[in-house]
């Protein structure tokens, strides 16, 4: 469903020191990852990927901070396009990549539940029905017609968690900021997550957590620098992974 | 049947809507504030511009409450559009939405901010029911126009201003000279039909819009001034769109 040709992603640089082209050209003989082009850095976030995901994967991206692994999914998700390489997608993506979209502080729980589905595409027709079915899993009672400034920290999480996990579609580019913290303890969010991960056909994460990339996934690869260096079953690439750690 | 996209940019013209909403959350009367604003202003400034221009009020308030309207529309959209990307960074980098359609966010909501502004019409027609002529039945396609410019304004001014940091102070002094060269609060009798009224591209604007709301005929070089300019903005617009979509990340 997913396919990736030697795919690459570069985008520009810019900081004061930026401007000097001095700077840029020593920049861009010192670190692989940075190339100059007409006077402008730029940074190369993914080199050369080639992948396929097929429908019925349960893939993780893991890999050290900075090696790509966001923009990779932002990649798949449509939300930036390929610098150079092909990219073939079947099917409609939906990125989880922020827990902090469309929320309003002045807005009450349940209006910003409607703000959240509104940003994600939700239709009109469905925006009632859905809106109960996150209203009813929050368990936020009078709560949910407050303002969103009075609640606390958990009661943010579970109104933008149910809110974000409503949604259907074929393909999940979710980034761990979903997928791992505490709120996979709670047995409900938990039920609900995984009823989730249920309806859809494939989902693509990026995370840190070993432990749950092989106990949920059955594929894994490992970016670094913006290449991939493995691919293959969750348990093969997470030794890979360690051994590169403890080396480092 | 809608397609998505058609649908997700209805969503976003309800959050134009809701943002307004928000923004005048526990006030009494909400973004009727928005047109009461503009009716104690253009009162005041014809008022005052009335006994320095030697002009009855009676004639001279509606030449400045119209031409203040239309200004607003333009100066708003010239306002917002610095900041429409940037502001909606978090949005940008983690929705496969097209990010045009936040210059579509932010034109709906100039065009709502603007027809609130448009209710001071009301008392004004029935203070001076001769304005009220079949003209104003342009009025609706005049704020399509108008909405169709400030979405390409939008995009265009926010590319730059995401990319150069410097362009919201070029545009604040970019609208300052249009406010003083374009005939808002003066009128154009004063300096007639001459080169800098013709080349200024506020000035058509400004004047299509009044004269829907002033009961005049349209003028041939408003109609054909405007269409230039909604060409040319358009043609930018898709060039640069093309161009820096992909640099999204590096300018935010």
């Amino acid at each position: 469903m997913i396919t990736l040709d030697k795919v690459s992603f570069e985008t520009p640089a810019f900081t004061p020191e930026l401007k000097y082209f001095k700077a840029n050209l020593l920049k861009s003989i010192l670190n692989p990852r940075f190339s100059l082009s007409n006077g402008q850095l730029s940074v190369n976030i993914l080199s050369d990927i080639s992948l396929t995901f097929n429908s019925g994967d349960r893939v993780a991206i893991i890999g050290p901070n900075g090696s790509g692994k966001t923009t990779f999914l932002r990649l798949i998700s449509g939300i930036l396009a390929p610098t150079s390489g092909k990219m073939t997608i079947d099917g409609r993506v939906f990125p989880l990549l922020s827990a902090g979209i469309g929320v309003e502080e002045l807005a009450t729980g349940y209006e910003n539940i409607r703000l959240i589905l509104l940003h994600l595409g939700v239709d009109e027709v469905d925006i009632d029905h859905v809106t109960s079915n996150v209203e009813e899993f929050c368990e936020l009672g009078d709560f949910i017609h407050m303002p969103f400034n009075t609640y606390s920290a958990g009661m943010r999480t579970r109104l933008i968690f149910g809110s974000l996990t409503c949604m259907a579609s074929d393909i999940v580019a979710m980034d761990e900021v979903i997928s791992t913290g505490d709120l996979l303890f709670h047995a409900k969010a938990k039920r609900r997550f995984n009823q989730f991960f249920e309806k859809i056909k494939l989902v693509v994460t990026a995370t840190h957590d070993l432990n749950w990339a092989q106990e949920n996934c059955n594929k894994a690869v490992l970016l670094m620098d913006g290449k991939v260096v493995k691919e293959g079953r969750p348990e093969d690439v997470v030794a890979t992974y360690s051994n590169y750690e403890k080396v480092t | 049947m809608l397609n998505i996209g058609a649908k997700v940019t209805i969503n976003f013209v309800k959050l134009a809507w809701f943002d307004i909403k928000i923004s005048y959350r526990r006030s009494v009367i909400g973004p009727f504030w928005i047109a009461l604003n503009t009716m104690f202003f253009v009162g005041l400034v014809a008022f005052v511009y009335s006994f320095l221009f030697k002009t009855d009020v009676g004639s001279f308030l509606p030449w400045v409450a119209c031409g203040f309207v239309s200004w607003n529309f333009i100066a708003l959209s010239l306002n917002e559009g610095c900041f429409v990307f940037i502001n909606n960074r978090e949005n940008l980098l983690n929705l496969n939405v097209p990010f045009p359609l936040y210059a579509v966010k932010s034109a709906a909501k100039i065009t709502m901010i603007v027809s609130h502004q448009l209710l001071f019409l009301i008392p004004f027609y029935v203070w001076k029911p001769e304005y009220l002529t079949l003209q104003i039945l342009l009025l609706p396609l005049v704020l399509v126009i108008f909405f169709v410019n400030s979405v390409l304004i939008n995009i265009i001014v926010g590319i730059f201003g995401m990319k150069y940091r410097d362009v919201n102070g070029i545009v604040s002094n970019l609208i300052l000279l249009f406010f003083i060269v374009t005939p808002i609060f003066w009128p154009k009798e004063l300096i007639g039909r001459v080169f800098i009224l013709d080349a200024n591209p506020v000035y058509h604007f400004v004047q299509l819009m009044r004269n829907a709301m002033l009961g005049h005929s349209q003028e041939w070089q408003n109609v054909v001034g405007v269409f230039i300019v909604t060409i040319l903005l358009a043609c930018a617009a898709k060039v640069l769109v093309a161009k820096e979509r992909n640099k999204l990340t590096g300018y935010l």
